[in-house]
């Protein structure tokens, strides 16, 4: 299931890992990244001057001393109670990974402003992994794209990498689970928190098949400020980072520039030119990102090779429901016009020959065997699972 | 001297007769009237004295008394003006009491003489036959209207002179000559579905709707031309009967709402009330006891447009006309029932911003706002809607160059077809005594489309009235066909028309 490990690709090597955590180094971590002002790159200098997070809690107004918020600092340093925060963080089945556990995500360490502290809900590993980002507001198009990427990377024991919000994020997540592999989402709230709060059944199918990460204790409620540092934890966890859609000021793009950053390989995937949705994915191609249009593109660019699709081993798509023979000439028909990408329901009867009543007939058949979906607008699109098969 | 005139009140949407007694006896001079009168019959007083002097007959200063029997029942409009007036011209010697009996006479006065137009006279027109009554004296207005039941006699009354005169044999008025009631001709209908292009699916929902007369909602952004649609279901119903056609022209008459001059009404009423009607003006009652959107849409269409933006009391006021096709209205002076037999067809937007799938703009609402809209419509009242269809926007090449649509002429005839083989399966059913339970219960169901069905009710976490309503769905699909069981192409295109079944919060 999990043919590739680490250290294939373009990242940079992780440094050794060290010995586990005793409790006081964990605690000490979770005390520092509750500092007001103080960042993870500054977080990182200290630890590795004094030795050990420890030392550095212990001894913190010696490093702050120059700091014009010294004072503010050293009332926060006072007040936090690391052992609390972390008992409330096991309470609810979270796990706390600070940077010298040896479970910390190596790829992680080795960004320049790791996270101090990581709170999971599930559990991570070391698998090839690659970052799916775009819109929240997709078009037929781009849930399509990311669905189909992520399907077939998870079906090659890719674990997909995205941020659990609406649009791209969620079909890649879901089409992740779909094919049979796993999938973590790194979040801008605690790693309890549910947002966006439709998604809360999708999050807990996550938790048990790949993880919920976040960098900020339990119980943080999303704010605007905390998805640009989530956003570097997502291109930070990934080999690679896939932008399907996104507008100019996209935020896939910052994505983009952590993954840079941080020496990740950029793929985009190409888009209508009339779509305000494409100009991300597009302007990123015009700069030298990887070109892509199917999951064999990733998996070259990563270095990854391309595996013989022969006995493939997704779930089957839900089948009780039998294709009567006097349907079968036109439902293959339908899905062949339906390769070419969505089509709405009066273009795909047009392009079929067919009636409002045949098509609608055949469109719920194939919606029931799994093999095409439906969305709002009457889009018909073919669902990740159902290619491949015929009707 | 004592006098008595035939008339009638409307009372819900019939006419009761109304015995108008005038006594004009000694005394101090008055005019009273008594007998339940409402206030406009109470004015009734001051236009019949003017119209009696001014039409050149003489109003002698004694004691007049009008009783209006039955004494229990009240009385309502101006329409017993011209009994009143002819009851005190028999009551002061002025007209002879033999040239008024068995003659039933309404209508309003004006201070000159003349005689105005009133509501319901063909309800009037049913109680004067019922009372077998030698004729019928309506305003000149309504003359057409009332000869149009064909009930009796009917003369246009002009002026109070005409009809003493027409009364007495002096000028008699010939009567106004009545429609036949063959299937009435159809009014040129500005409609037409040939003017819809694209939407295919909705096109589609609006036939299987005709057929089955089922209730349908469409779900589409602005502008997508889904009232353009609504408008367009009565053009594809089968026509009128006569007897319809009389039941509806009662109905706007008694409301008031039917055009003078006017015969028969004979197209399919279409109803559109705003959303912020009130229930009184969509279920029917207030304090006359009107007629309802929901009773004036009877044997037509009643057109919700913003559905979710409706009343919740009026919209849970619909239930039970939509299940019984009458509606009962409870009032202090009694209960009225209203026919209420219509076509539901109600519109909406996919969300609140209403761009939802539309390719030429985006959607700005949250999954949350969305439910919340979603959640303003009843379940028991989305139970009742058996189609819901998507209008998505069609690209706008097809709008300018694309084909024109089938004629509304052309899918009638299928319609028409259609409810014909329903009926003819219904009455098959009931001569052999068959009391059908089960998914059998409208017609034959192939095993494997029962089994089709029994599979996707689980993958789509179908309730049991929804499969019950596919199946039916699938029944009207099939009769459009002239298929004799239904099978499972039926079926898969009746689960087509559940898309708010399909919109789970879960969707991506």
């Amino acid at each position: 299931m999990l043919p590739y490990r680490m250290g294939f690709g373009g990242a940079p090597p992780a440094p050794e890992a060290p010995a586990p955590a005793s409790g006081d180094e964990v605690a000490a971590w979770v005390g520092l990244s509750r500092l007001p002002g103080v960042g993870p790159r500054t977080i990182a200098g200290w630890v590795d001057r004094a030795g050990s997070a420890r030392a550095v809690w212990q001894h913190l107004p010696a490093f702050i001393q120059k700091r014009a918020e010294a004072a503010e600092i050293v009332a926060a340093w006072k007040k936090v109670d690391p052992a609390a925060i972390l008992e409330g963080a096991r309470s609810l089945g979270l796990t706390v990974l600070v940077p010298c556990d040896p479970g910390f995500p190596s790829l992680l360490r080795a960004i320049p402003d790791p996270p101090p502290v990581l709170y999971v809900r599930g559990s991570l590993d070391e698998a090839a992994s690659v970052a799916v980002v775009g819109s929240r507001r997709a078009t037929p198009y781009g849930l399509a794209v990311a669905e189909r990427l992520a399907f077939d990377l998870a079906q090659e024991g890719v674990t997909i990498v995205s941020g659990l919000a609406r649009g791209i994020d969620s079909a890649a997540h879901k089409a992740a689970l779909d094919g049979g592999g796993r999938t973590v989402a790194v979040l801008g709230c605690g790693a309890d928190v549910t947002y966006p709060p439709e998604h809360r059944r999708l999050a807990e199918t996550i938790a048990t098949r790949g993880a919920l990460v976040s960098e900020f204790p339990p119980g943080t409620p999303p704010l605007p400020g905390h998805f640009p540092r989530r956003n570097r934890l997502i291109s930070g966890l990934a080999l690679g980072v896939v932008v399907v859609e996104g507008a100019v000021d996209s935020g896939a793009l910052m994505t983009v520039d952590y993954a840079l950053d941080q020496g990740r390989e950029v793929f985009a995937v190409p888009g209508s030119i009339f779509s305000p949705r494409s100009s991300a994915p597009h302007n990123l191609l015009r700069q030298g990102a990887c070109m892509t249009e199917s999951a064999d593109d990733i998996l070259a660019g990563l270095g990854l090779g391309s595996s013989a699709r022969s006995g493939r081993s997704g779930p089957g798509a839900p089948c009780g429901v039998q294709a009567p023979s006097e349907c079968a000439e036109g439902a293959a028909l339908l899905l062949a016009l339906l390769e070419g990408g969505p089509l709405r329901l009066d273009e795909l009867a047009a392009q079929a020959s067919l009636s409002a009543a045949e098509v609608g007939a055949l469109v719920t058949i194939l919606e029931l065997r799994g093999l095409i979906r439906t969305l709002p607008g009457q889009m018909v699109m073919r669902s990740p699972a159902g290619r491949g098969r015929d009707g | 001297m004592l006098a008595a005139v035939l008339s009638a009140t409307i009372v819900g949407l019939e006419a009761l007769p109304v015995s108008v007694e005038v006594d004009v006896g000694p005394g101090l001079p008055t005019f009273a009237i008594v007998g339940l009168p409402d206030p406009a019959v109470q004015e009734a007083r001051e236009r019949v004295r003017s119209a009696i002097r001014n039409s050149c007959y003489e109003i002698p200063p004694r004691r007049t008394i009008v009783n209006l029997a039955p004494g229990d029942r009240r009385k309502e409009g101006p329409a017993l003006d011209l009994p009143i007036a002819l009851a005190v011209l028999v009551a002061t010697g002025q007209l002879a009491q033999h040239a008024v009996a068995g003659h039933l006479a309404v209508g309003e006065l004006g201070l000159d003489g003349s005689v105005r137009s009133i509501p319901g006279v063909l309800a009037v027109a049913q109680a004067a036959r019922a009372l077998h009554a030698r004729s019928l004296l309506v305003p000149e207005a309504n003359a057409r209207e009332a000869a149009a039941g064909e009930e009796v006699p009917v003369y246009a009354i002009p002026t109070l002179r005409a009809a003493v005169q027409h009364l007495q044999g002096t000028h008699p008025i010939r009567p106004t000559q009545g429609s036949v009631l063959e299937p009435p001709p159809e009014d040129a209908t500005p409609d037409d579905l040939a003017e819809v292009r694209g939407a295919g699916a909705a096109r589609r929902a609006l036939e299987i709707a005709g057929a089955g007369g089922h209730n349908l909602l469409l779900i589409g952004p602005p502008g997508v031309g889904k009232t353009m649609l609504a408008r367009r279901l009565p053009t594809i119903l089968p026509r009128l009967s006569g007897a319809e056609a009389v039941e509806v022209t009662k109905i706007y008459s008694v409301a008031g709402l039917l055009p003078a001059w006017q015969g028969l009404i004979t197209r399919r009423p279409f109803r559109a009330p705003h959303h912020t009607a009130s229930a009184p003006a969509i279920v029917g009652g207030g304090s006359g006891v009107r007629p309802g959107e929901i009773t004036l849409a009877h044997h037509g269409v009643l057109f919700l447009d913003e559905l979710p933006e409706f009343r919740h009391d009026v919209l849970e006021g619909l239930r039970q006309p939509m299940e019984d096709g009458i509606v009962v209205v409870a009032r202090i002076h009694g209960t009225v029932r209203f026919p209420a037999r219509f076509s539901l067809v109600a519109a909406m937007n996919p969300c609140p911003c209403g761009y939802r799938g539309d390719h030429r703009r985006d959607c700005t609402c949250t999954p949350g706002r969305l439910q919340q809209y979603l959640a303003r419509l009843s379940g028991p009242l989305l139970d009742r809607i058996d189609l819901h269809v998507e209008v998505p926007r069609p690209p706008t090449d097809e709008l300018l160059s694309g084909d024109p649509g089938e004629p509304s002429s052309a899918v009638r005839a299928r319609v028409t077809a259609a409810r014909m083989r329903a009926t003819t399966r219904a009455a098959a059913c009931q001569a052999e005594g068959l009391l059908l339970r089960g998914p059998q219960r409208w017609g034959p169901v192939s095993a494997e489309a029962l089994a089709f069905l029994r599979a996707a009710a689980d993958r789509l976490v179908l309730a049991a009235r929804a499969t019950e309503r596919v199946l039916r769905v699938a029944r009207t699909i099939a009769d459009l066909e002239d298929a004799e069981a239904v099978a499972v192409r039926h079926l898969a295109e009746a689960l087509r028309y559940r898309v708010l079944d399909r919109w789970a919060p879960q969707a991506p």
